[in-house]
């Protein structure tokens, strides 16, 4: 049976099992989203692609909030792009909070995120991306998890065991924002279990008075695939990784100093990575209610040119300004820029605000930059886009 | 010669005088935080009304849970219910007396746990008028004390305290509280932005006793004067010594905070 039928006969059994009991609160939002692009796609895909998607949330606790259960089901529409239309169960818990002990036990399919940089998330490795959703990976599957943390004085521990693999998503030939000829039906493993190796993670936290640090490993099916290039074809593979990973932030004055720095091993080489920088705040800028923050970020990967990322030696600067108004008013602006290439950057930018006390409306826009073939960059060349939402929430 | 020593002794009497006030004005202080001691835990439910200069108004709904912590700052825990946007979102907070405090966000959309600088306590805590270091507990070091003097505030005896903060990010230059002299309890306080200028003014109404010992006020009015913005918080259902325990404010189990 395929995973997605297993979890939406779960997700139905559950739903019946609730009907009758009460109090289950129910919340959860939905969205009308348009994407305007500027040129026309390499493979001459269209300029527009709305889209809609739903994502509530069932939640019940139980035995004094020592245990619940969450289900959140995901569901988008797309008009351009099949394979952007598509479900996930981005929730599905079971959690037990034994007291005594500081223990506690999730059982089911879900979200954890490792991290504190802005320009990207280098140590985070739970979740396979769902890249279908948005460019900067920040969107996540639901990932099937026995994860046990142990909360002490001196830190946290967490466990995870990971008994089933999710590929990563890929917009569709139709779509933007595509990795033409991907074939997402015969993606291939090196594990002879395919999807069903048992991957396994741990995590060492600590937050001290002015300072948070993270510590983390992870063993099993890598969440970035390599792709084989095969009867004109690209195949996604994924291999057998190992993974260490740092997670830092310093808070010091108007000063917020971040770094995300991993290791891995991929079995065909072992390489090093980092992402580290600062936010810097004003607060009440120009006499004003506003919050400013600069943000400042260099990406390193020591493979050089040959990594499979485009982030191998940037610098990201940013601002982010909290207008502070009753509309709640974010936005953030940054440019990545590759230090090699000066041809080679991405610059985004993402603005919301508050309508109504249950609708926002929210606009992302990207420009990609990349004249060489060779640039990872290259194949967005043509998908400089401005999304429009609005967003209600119930 | 005769002069000096007039000068001499002007200056004595004004020393002596400036530290019996900065003296009363601690001992006044250390009153009230005695006479607050030993509440233990509570949890409320929170309304916030924002309201701009036009009029125009929107509603926040808030609950707040506080842990009273020997020998530190308190601890504080709120969840926000509304606007739905950012319902489910976490602000936790320890308090210090000697140190700054630390702050944390919750976003669960994200599933982000988020520290918040301690420079950025000046800013505004949800939009609202009240700066997140107004949420944070009294506490002995977070001042410099001065009594000034004696005052009818409304027809209620009063003492008016000058309290500098020691918090070089606070954003603050002075606040003055008019501390009713039979109950200890705020009734008003000015706030001093960093040039001197008055900024906002707190009233604090509708006290109500609890556990036969502990006042708190129902209803708190925010009004800045440079802005003409106001924000009320109107307090429901207070219960005190609910169980809650040091656990219940934890970072690492901010995510299953409902």
């Amino acid at each position: 049976m395929k995973y997605t039928n297993v979890a939406w006969l779960m997700m139905w059994t559950l739903l019946s099992a609730i009907t009758e009991a009460n109090e289950i609160e129910i919340r959860g939002r939905a969205a009308i989203e348009h994407r305007q692009f500027f040129s026309k796609g390499e493979q001459g895909q269209e300029l527009y692609q709305p889209s809609v998607f739903v994502e509530p949330e069932f939640y019940k606790s139980f035995l004094d909030n020592q245990a619940s259960v969450t289900l959140i089901p995901f569901l988008r529409l797309d008009a351009l792009d099949n394979e952007r239309t598509h479900g996930d169960i981005r929730e599905f818990m079971a959690r037990y909070y034994y007291e005594t002990g500081d223990l506690e036990v999730r059982f089911g399919i879900g979200k954890v995120f490792w991290g504190v940089t802005e320009s990207q998330h280098l140590v985070d490795i739970v979740n396979q991306t769902d890249a279908v959703e948005a460019v900067d990976g920040e969107d996540k599957l639901g990932q099937p998890m026995l994860h046990v943390s142990w909360y002490r004085e001196w830190g946290t521990l967490d466990a995870f065991l990971l008994p089933y693999f999710r590929e990563r998503t890929f917009a569709g030939e139709d779509g933007r924002l595509t990795m033409p000829g991907v074939d997402t039906s015969a993606a291939r493993f090196e594990s002879s279990e395919d999807n069903r190796h048992l991957d396994a993670a741990f995590r060492y936290s600590v937050r001290m008075s002015s300072w948070d640090a993270g510590l983390s490993y992870f063993q099993g099916t890598g969440r970035d695939p390599d792709f084989i290039y095969e009867g004109g074809r690209l195949v996604p593979y994924y291999r057998q990784i190992k993974q260490a990973g740092l997670d830092f932030q310093w808070l010091y004055g108007d000063w917020s100093w971040v770094a995300e720095a991993l290791w891995r091993d991929t079995g065909s080489e072992e390489y090093a990575a980092l992402t580290a920088g600062f936010e810097y705040s004003y607060v009440g800028v120009a006499d004003s209610n506003m919050d400013l923050g600069l943000l400042m970020e260099f990406l390193r990967d020591s493979r050089g040119q040959a990594a499979t990322t485009a982030w191998q030696q940037d610098l990201f600067v940013g601002a982010r300004l909290a207008v502070n108004d009753q509309e709640g008013t974010e936005i953030l602006f940054g440019v990545t820029q590759d230090l090699k290439n000066s041809d080679s950057r991405a610059v985004k930018i993402e603005a919301s605000s508050r309508i109504t006390n249950a609708w926002t409306w929210r606009i992302n826009g990207w420009l990609f930059d990349g004249h060489d073939p060779q640039d990872p960059l290259h194949i967005l060349h043509k998908d400089d886009y401005v999304e429009v939402g609005l967003e209600y929430y119930y | 010669m005769i002069k000096r020593g007039i000068l001499l002794g002007v200056l004595v009497f004004f020393t002596t005088l400036t530290m019996a006030n900065s003296e009363r004005g601690l001992e006044i202080a250390k009153e009230r935080k005695l006479r607050d001691k030993g509440w233990g835990d509570s949890v409320s439910s929170v309304s916030m009304l924002l309201k701009n200069a036009l009029g125009e108004t929107s509603v926040r709904e808030l609950r707040v849970r506080t842990l009273e912590i020997e020998g530190d700052g308190d601890k504080g825990l709120t969840i926000f219910d509304e606007p739905r946007d950012v319902q489910g979102t976490a602000f936790l907070t320890y308090s210090h007396t000697n140190s700054p405090d630390d702050q944390w966000l919750y976003l669960p959309r994200i599933k982000r746990v988020k520290r918040i600088a301690s420079r950025n306590k000046s800013g505004p805590f949800m939009s609202s008028e009240f700066a997140y270091e107004d949420m944070t507990s009294f506490e002995l070091g977070k001042y410099e004390f001065d009594y000034l003097k004696d005052e009818e505030l409304q027809g209620v005896e009063t003492f008016v305290i000058e309290q500098i903060p020691t918090d070089e990010y606070s954003g603050y230059a002075k606040q003055i509280v008019w501390l009713e002299k039979k109950r200890y309890q705020p009734l008003k306080t000015e706030f001093y932005d960093r040039k001197g200028a008055l900024l906002k003014t707190l009233y604090l109404e509708d006290y109500q006793q609890y556990l036969d010992q502990y006042w708190r006020a129902h209803k708190l009015t925010m009004v800045n004067h440079q802005t003409g913005k106001s924000t009320v918080l109107t307090i429901q259902d207070l219960q005190f010594r609910v169980g809650l325990n040091e656990k219940d404010f934890n970072v690492a189990t901010l995510k299953r905070v409902r």
